[in-house]
C-alpha cells in the first residue's frame, strides 16, 4: 500500500512529495561551497513559489472574465437584451480557496528567501535565521500544513546561537525542505482541477455558447462593417465567432501555459534536490 | 473507472455544453412560447448548472467526499437525462424541466459534500 501525506485536506503519496521537493542541502552552510549551493537551492525554491503566486494571482482574473462573458451571452440570447440582468450569472469566484493557498506559499517563500540571505550575508545570519523561522511557524499555523511538517516546525530553535550554527541551520533547512515539497505536491495534485476550471469559463461556458448564434441574431449592417473578409453574410458571421471563440481559446491557452511553468518550476526544484542528483 | 464525483462533474460539463450549442434556439422558442419570463427562466436554470460546475470543483479542491458515491451517482443520472433531452432536440419546457431535476439532485449533493 502506497504510503500517503494529507495536504490541506487532500491525500497525496510521499513518493510524490519526495519527488517534488525542494533542493536544499543538508550539510549546512559550513563552507563556501555548500553555502552557494544552498542560496541557489533557496533561490530556485523561491523561484518557484513566485511561479504558483503568479498562477494563483492570474486564476483570480478568471471570475471576472466569466461574469463579463455570461453577461454578454446573457444580453445577445436575450428576447429583450435592454432589460436583461446581466449580473444574474454563476458565481465562479475561488477567493476564499486561492487566498488560502496563496497565503501559505508566501509564508514558504519568505523562509526561502531568509534562508539565502542567511548563507550569503553571514552578517546578518541571525536576523535572517529568526525571520525564516516565524515564516516557518506561521506556514505551520495554515491548514495546509501536515502533521509531520507541523513538528518539524515546532522542533525549530527561535534563535541561532554561534555553538550550534550549522545544526540549527540544517533543521531548518529540512523543515522547508518538507514546506516546499507539500506545497508543490498540492499544486500537482490540484493541477487537473484549475485546468478543468479554466476550461469551463472560458470553452466549456462561453466559446460553446458562442457558436449557437445564427445570422439572426446580427445586425448585419454592423456585422458587415466588423468582418472585412469578402463574404456573404451568413459566412460573415460565422467568421465574427470564429474570432470570439479564438480570443477565448487564446486567453485559456495563456493561463494553462503558466500552470504548466509552475508546474516546471517546482520540477527544476525537484531535480536539484540531493537525493535527485546525479 | 472514474469516480462518481468525476462522473458528475463530465456529465455536467457535457449537459452545459449541450445547452450551449442549441441555446440560441432554445432561448427563441422560449420566448416565443412563453415571453420574456420563460426565456429567463429558462436562462436562469442554465446558469444554477453551471453554479453546479463550479461548486463541484470547489469540492474537489476542497477534499474528497468518498461517503457520498450514491447520491452522486443519482444526480449524475439527472444530468444526463437534461442532456439527453437537449441532444434529443426537445422543447425548451422539457429542456427546462430536466436541468430543474437535475439542478435539484446537484444541489442536494453539494450540500452533503459541504460546499
Amino acid at each position: 500500500m502506497t504510503a500517503r501525506l494529507r495536504v490541506a485536506g487532500l491525500r497525496v503519496p510521499v513518493g510524490c512529495a519526495g519527488m517534488l521537493a525542494v533542493a536544499l542541502a543538508v550539510s549546512g552552510c559550513a563552507t563556501g561551497a555548500a553555502r552557494m549551493a544552498d542560496a541557489r537551492a533557496a533561490q530556485d525554491a523561491q523561484g518557484a513559489l513566485d511561479a504558483a503566486l503568479s498562477s494563483y494571482e492570474t486564476l483570480r482574473t478568471v471570475a471576472a472574465d466569466h461574469a463579463y462573458q455570461q453577461g454578454y451571452l446573457r444580453v445577445v440570447m436575450s428576447p429583450e437584451p435592454d432589460a436583461v440582468d446581466f449580473t444574474a450569472v454563476a458565481d465562479a469566484a475561488m477567493d476564499d480557496l486561492l487566498d488560502a493557498r496563496s497565503r501559505a506559499c508566501r509564508q514558504v517563500r519568505e523562509a526561502a528567501v531568509q534562508l539565502r540571505l542567511l548563507c550569503e550575508d553571514r552578517a546578518a545570519a541571525a536576523q535572517s535565521y529568526a525571520a525564516a523561522v516565524e515564516a516557518m511557524r506561521g506556514y505551520s499555523a495554515d491548514q495546509a500544513a501536515t502533521a509531520e511538517f507541523r513538528k518539524l516546525a515546532a522542533a525549530l530553535p527561535g534563535d541561532l546561537t554561534a555553538a550550534r550554527q550549522a545544526r540549527r541551520i540544517e533543521r531548518l533547512r529540512v523543515a522547508l525542505d518538507r514546506a516546499a515539497a507539500e506545497l508543490a505536491a498540492l499544486w500537482e495534485q490540484e493541477r487537473p482541477t484549475w485546468e478543468s476550471y479554466v476550461e469551463t469559463v472560458y470553452i466549456n461556458q462561453y466559446a460553446a455558447g458562442l457558436l449557437s448564434l445564427r445570422l439572426a441574431n446580427f445586425d448585419e449592417k454592423e456585422l458587415a462593417r466588423q468582418v472585412n473578409d469578402p463574404y456573404r453574410l451568413p459566412v460573415k458571421a460565422g467568421l465574427f465567432k470564429l474570432q470570439r471563440v479564438r480570443e477565448a481559446a487564446q486567453s485559456a491557452a495563456k493561463i494553462r501555459t503558466k500552470l504548466r511553468q509552475t508546474s516546471e518550476a517546482f520540477e527544476r526544484v525537484a531535480a536539484t534536490h540531493p537525493d535527485n542528483r546525479e | 473507472m472514474a469516480g462518481p464525483k468525476t462522473t458528475l462533474m463530465q456529465r455536467t460539463q457535457a449537459a452545459i455544453r449541450a445547452y450551449n450549442a442549441d441555446r440560441a434556439r432554445l432561448v427563441r422558442e422560449a420566448a416565443a412560447s412563453g415571453g420574456p419570463e420563460a426565456a429567463a427562466a429558462l436562462e436562469e436554470e442554465f446558469q444554477a448548472l453551471c453554479n453546479a460546475a463550479f461548486a463541484l470543483q470547489r469540492a474537489a479542491l476542497k477534499r474528497n467526499h468518498r461517503r457520498y458515491g450514491a447520491l452522486l451517482a443519482e444526480a449524475g443520472e439527472g444530468v444526463l437525462e437534461a442532456r439527453r433531452l437537449m441532444d434529443e432536440g426537445a422543447t425548451f419546457l422539457a429542456v427546462l424541466d430536466g436541468m430543474g431535476k437535475a439542478v435539484t439532485l446537484l444541489g442536494r449533493a453539494l450540500l452533503l459534500l459541504g460546499k
